[in-house]
């Protein structure tokens, strides 16, 4: 059941702040969403190299601030300058999410695949 | 060891799970509160552009209606040059036109500025909602220069006339159709001392401002004050009798 943890934790982060009274400037809105967006693919990141094997502390930590803050620097940066930085986060990182996702989905099957045959 | 080691980046994991739960939920906070002020999906600098186009449009519009109504004055001063009654009914609706406050008037008078509080507020100091400018205060400051015989006022360069609304509209206040922002400078057309006296009179609008430094009077010898430029249809207003 370890893997309901991840889930739980989203879940206890959501609601510690959701019902929290903060407000931020509307100026922010997008770049908090795609800040958002890097979380989740570091997220998705770590949980695929941890069942491959690879999982190394400081690459995952490291991963998931520098991701969050740079997506959405670099957004601004884009916005400055007029070009829209922000699309091609989005393509990338969703891009990523969807590719993790799915090798995630493959390992599963394949341990139970392989459960079946040692049964 | 192999089930500690799934253990721990399991853990690990979780923690920057956290993180993320909290992430999603102040970007979905934002975008909620966004939408509920009627955002919408838009970016921010969409809605630059959006407001900006918006604001240019209506300088244009306010020239138009500032050529259109010189225009008019030209029209009745041509007809006046015919027969005498004609002349004598121009006279007449000139005269009308000027006390209702549809052309400009310069004169002596005060400049009356108002503006938001700079001084530290909050507890122990003045309340924020204090140190603000309010609709209240600028209907009081005109109501107090119309009793002392200004005969025509203007709230950054709105003319204020018979109909003229003073409401406050979120962060800005609405005179005539126009938003208008701090700082506000009324400018009223009468005898220079007694409309000053009657805004200092004891117990009257300078003396309860929380913030002295939020008005500011000043008298002039010659100031104007423009022409009513707002629409002047009437849909229900007929003439009795």
């Amino acid at each position: 059941m370890s893997w309901l943890l991840p889930l739980i934790g989203v879940v206890a982060g959501f609601a510690t702040v959701y019902w929290m009274d903060i407000e931020v400037p509307g100026k922010l809105a997008s770049y908090l969403s795609l800040a958002a967006l890097a979380g989740l693919d570091s997220i998705f990141g770590g949980i695929r190299a941890g069942l491959e094997g690879k999982f190394h502390d400081d690459i995952f930590f490291s991963g998931f601030l520098v991701n969050t803050l740079l997506a959405a620097l670099l957004a601004y940066i884009g916005d400055e300058i007029g070009v829209d930085l922000f699309l091609a986060a989005v393509v990338v990182l969703g891009g990523r999410v969807f590719l993790n996702l799915s090798l995630i989905r493959r390992y599963w099957l394949n341990k139970a695949a392989i459960q079946k045959k040692t049964e | 060891m192999n089930v500690i080691r799934s253990r721990s980046w399991v853990l690990k994991v979780t923690i920057m799970s956290i993180g993320l739960g909290m992430l999603i939920a102040v970007s979905l906070k934002t975008q909620q509160q966004m939408r509920s002020e009627g955002i919408g999906d838009f970016r921010w600098p969409e809605l630059v552009m959006a407001y900006k186009d918006a604001r240019r449009q209506n300088e244009r519009l306010h020239k138009q209606i500032a050529q259109l109504q010189d225009k008019l004055t030209d029209y009745e001063y041509q007809i006046s040059q015919g027969s005498s009654s004609a002349k004598l009914l121009n006279r007449e609706l000139q005269e009308i036109k000027f006390l209702a406050g549809l052309t400009a008037a310069h004169g002596p008078g005060v400049t009356v500025t108002l503006k938001d509080s700079r001084k530290k507020t909050g507890p122990g100091a003045i309340p924020i909602i204090d140190s603000l400018i309010h609709d209240t205060d600028i209907w009081r400051v005109v109501n107090e220069l119309s009793s002392a015989g200004a005969e025509a006022i203007s709230i950054n360069d709105q003319r204020v006339i018979a109909m003229t609304p003073i409401r406050c509209v979120g962060p800005v206040i609405q005179v005539n159709e126009v938003p208008i922002a701090q700082p506000y400078v009324i400018r009223a057309i009468g005898n220079p001392k007694t409309l000053e006296s009657a805004l200092r009179m004891t117990g009257g609008v300078v003396d309860s401002m929380p913030d002295p430094d939020m008005i500011e009077i000043k008298q002039e010898t010659d100031i104007t004050v423009p022409a009513y430029a707002g629409s002047r249809r009437t849909n229900y207003l007929k003439p009795a009798g």
